[in-house]
C-alpha cells in the first residue's frame, strides 16, 4: 500500500509523428483515457482500449510494457479492426454530433457533478503550518516550564 | 518470468527501500547536526547542512514511499533481442475457428528484406523500418498511417476536461480561505522567532 495514496496509473504509447518519427511514451490513464499533460493541463487524449494493448518486450532504453498505437489525426488508432465498430465513434460524424462522443462527455460531466471538494495545496498547507505553530509554541511553553 | 527479469525486479524493489530507508537515515542524521549546532550556535554552515538533510531526506522519502506503491507489470514472452534490429514490427493474430483477431505483439527484429522507409525512434535516435503483420497473406507489410482525419486528440481532450462545466461546480473560496495560510505563515514566523530569542545563547 503507498501511504502517500493510490499511484496514478500509466501505459506505453506507441505515438507515431506527423514528422515520420515514432515515440515510446508513458501516459497517464484517467476515465479509460490515455491523457497527455502539461503540467495539470490535459491537451490530448485517446480512448484506451484493452483489446488493443500490444505486449511488447522491451529494447535497450525502451522498458517493457502493454503498447498501445496512437496518432494526432484520430483518438483511437487499430489498424487491425479489433474493436467492434460500435465501441468506437462514428467516423461518418461530426465531434459534436457523435453519439459516443457526447456519451463520453455526459460521463465526464457527472463526473464533475459529484466528484467531492479536494483539499487545495493552500489548506494542506494551511494545516502544516498550523501543527508546526502548535509545535513549537509548545517546545517554548515546556522550556519556559523547565525555566 | 526469466532470471534476468526476477533479478531486474527484485533490484527495483531494493531501489525503492534504499531511497525510502536513505532518506529517514538523512532525516535522522539532520537532527542530529542541528543538535549539534543548538549547542554551539557558531557555525551557521552546520544549520544549513541541517537543512539540507531534512531536504534530501524528505524527498528520497517521499520518492521511496510513492515507488512502493507502484505495481510492475514484466511482460514473459519475447526477450529483448541481442542480436542488431533494424525493424520494428506490429503483429496481430487471427483466431481461424472464431475470426477473432487479437492483438499480439510489438518486437523489435531484424528484417532481411524491410519494406518502406526508415522512420526515426526519438527514445534513442536510432531509425528502423515500421511493418504490420497482414494476418490475410501473413507476411509483412510497410506501415502506414491513415491519411483521414476524424477526432482530434487536442478536441478529445476538451471533451475529457468539460472547462466550461467544471467551471460551474468549482468550490467558491471565501476571503478568510484566501488568507489563511498567510496567516499561518506569519503565525510560524513569530512562533520560530519567539523560539530563538528565547533561547539562551552559549
Amino acid at each position: 500500500m503507498n501511504p502517500l495514496g493510490p499511484p496514478k496509473e500509466r501505459r506505453t504509447q506507441l505515438y507515431f509523428r506527423d514528422d515520420g518519427k515514432f515515440t515510446f511514451r508513458k501516459l497517464f490513464i484517467e476515465d479509460t483515457f490515455l491523457i497527455e499533460k502539461v503540467r495539470d493541463d490535459i491537451i490530448k487524449g485517446w480512448k484506451h482500449f484493452y483489446k488493443l494493448q500490444f505486449p511488447f518486450a522491451g529494447l535497450k532504453g525502451i522498458p517493457a510494457d502493454m503498447v498501445t498505437l496512437g496518432f494526432d489525426r484520430d483518438i483511437v488508432l487499430d489498424p487491425y479492426n479489433i474493436v467492434d465498430a460500435k465501441d468506437k465513434p462514428d467516423k461518418h460524424k461530426k465531434i459534436n454530433e457523435n453519439k459516443w462522443i457526447t456519451d463520453v462527455a455526459d460521463g465526464q460531466r457527472y463526473k464533475a457533478q459529484n466528484k467531492p471538494h479536494s483539499m487545495f495545496m493552500a489548506d494542506k498547507l494551511t494545516i502544516f503550518l498550523g501543527v508546526a505553530t502548535v509545535l513549537v509554541a509548545l517546545s517554548i511553553g515546556i522550556r519556559a516550564a523547565w525555566g | 518470468m526469466d532470471k534476468k527479469q526476477i533479478k531486474e525486479k527484485l533490484l527495483k524493489n531494493k531501489k525503492q527501500w534504499a531511497y525510502l530507508i536513505g532518506g529517514i537515515v538523512c532525516v535522522i542524521f539532520g537532527f542530529f547536526i542541528a543538535s549539534i549546532w543548538g549547542t554551539q550556535r557558531e557555525n551557521m554552515g552546520l544549520a544549513l547542512m541541517a537543512i539540507a538533510l531534512w531536504a534530501i531526506g524528505a524527498f528520497m522519502a517521499y520518492r521511496g514511499f510513492k515507488q512502493i506503491g507502484d505495481t510492475d507489470v514484466v511482460i514473459v514472452g519475447t526477450k529483448k533481442p541481442d542480436t542488431p534490429v533494424n525493424s520494428l514490427n506490429i503483429y496481430a493474430k487471427k483466431d481461424k475457428t472464431t475470426g477473432t483477431i487479437y492483438s499480439e505483439k510489438i518486437v523489435f527484429e531484424m528484417v532481411e528484406e524491410p519494406l518502406g522507409q526508415p522512420q526515426q525512434c526519438t527514445n534513442n535516435g536510432r531509425w528502423y523500418y515500421v511493418h504490420l503483420w497482414n494476418i490475410e497473406t501473413e507476411a509483412l507489410e510497410a506501415f502506414a498511417l491513415p491519411d483521414s482525419q476524424f477526432f482530434d486528440p487536442r478536441e478529445f481532450a476538451n471533451v475529457i476536461k468539460m472547462p466550461a462545466h467544471n467551471k460551474l461546480f468549482e468550490r467558491q473560496i471565501s476571503t478568510f480561505q484566501k488568507v489563511a495560510p498567510w496567516i499561518m505563515v506569519a503565525a510560524f514566523g513569530i512562533s520560530i522567532l519567539g523560539l530563538v530569542m528565547t533561547t539562551p545563547v552559549g
